[in-house]
């Protein structure tokens, strides 16, 4: 799953881009179209750096995959068997 | 079901066979006076604000006549759903005039982030409904808030089982009764 396009959304002013493929750098950040040609920007004001975009893509992964192992945690305290787990989750 | 008036018949029996043109018969039906057809193949991912142009599909839709003939619009874009329960989307036709059309005959179905969906439309405009001028340029466009997928036209960056990048699709059948 592609966690680029929820993370740039947390950030104030992103207006749209052409992302082919999820950048993977500064430059490639930078180097992002905008969406639509109305308009000349991907950003309104002042776009993120990489570097924060990246915490924001690990930290919503984190947040993802920690709600994967809750719901792990209270299926093993129901006394489920790892098959069953395995089937619900 | 369409009919062919007896009088738009040209019989010719003058011959040793019976020959009937039909070419008045036929001009006097319903016809298609031209496909118009676009594509868009960019994952692209857009604002969750309202009021957004997602995309272009072209600048150069040039109708032969819209004062006067009908149009079908069919289009069809792939998406990577955003668990969006509702969407409010559409066309704008951006000529000597601007035209909306938000919302008509959408299909859609809401996926979750992650999974496949389709943003689709299936209408009918009549007559003097859209822009004259020549050169129109067509948004595919939010028109509420919260109504963008997580992306337009997704690719093998978001599943492995989209081998080939997805493209979307709109045609439009212009003509007259």
């Amino acid at each position: 799953m592609s966690y680029f396009s929820k993370a740039v959304r947390t950030f104030e002013g992103f207006a749209g881009a052409k992302v082919p493929q999820d950048p993977t750098n500064q430059a490639e950040f930078e180097a992002l179209e905008p969406a639509c040609d109305d308009r000349g920007y991907v950003w309104e004001g002042t776009a993120p750096t990489w570097a924060e975009v990246e915490a924001k893509m690990n930290e919503l992964r984190a947040a993802d995959e920690a709600a994967v192992a809750t719901k792990r945690s209270a299926y093993e305290k129901l006394g489920l068997t790892e098959a069953e787990i395995a089937a619900i989750l | 079901m369409a009919k062919i008036k007896v009088d738009d018949l040209i019989y010719d029996n003058s011959g040793t066979d019976v020959t009937l043109d039909l070419t008045t018969a036929f001009d006097n039906l319903g016809k298609a006076i031209k496909i118009h057809h676009f594509e868009y193949n960019t994952r692209t991912g857009t604002a969750a604000s309202a009021d957004v142009n997602h995309f272009t599909w072209t600048t150069e839709f040039s109708p032969v006549d819209a004062a006067n003939n009908s149009f079908v619009i069919t289009a069809s874009v792939p998406a990577n759903g955003k668990s969006q329960d509702w969407t409010g989307y559409g066309l704008r036709f951006y000529g000597n005039t601007t035209k909306d059309f938000v919302s008509y005959g959408n299909f859609y179905a809401d996926q979750y982030s992650g999974y496949m969906t389709t943003y689709g439309m299936h209408y009918h405009l009549g007559a003097g409904a859209l822009p004259t001028s020549s050169n129109q340029t067509i948004y595919f466009r939010q028109y509420t808030a919260n109504s963008e997928p997580d992306w337009f036209c997704p690719n093998s960056s978001d599943n492995s089982r989209l081998s080939a990048q997805t493209r979307a699709f709109l045609t439009i059948t212009e003509y007259k009764n």
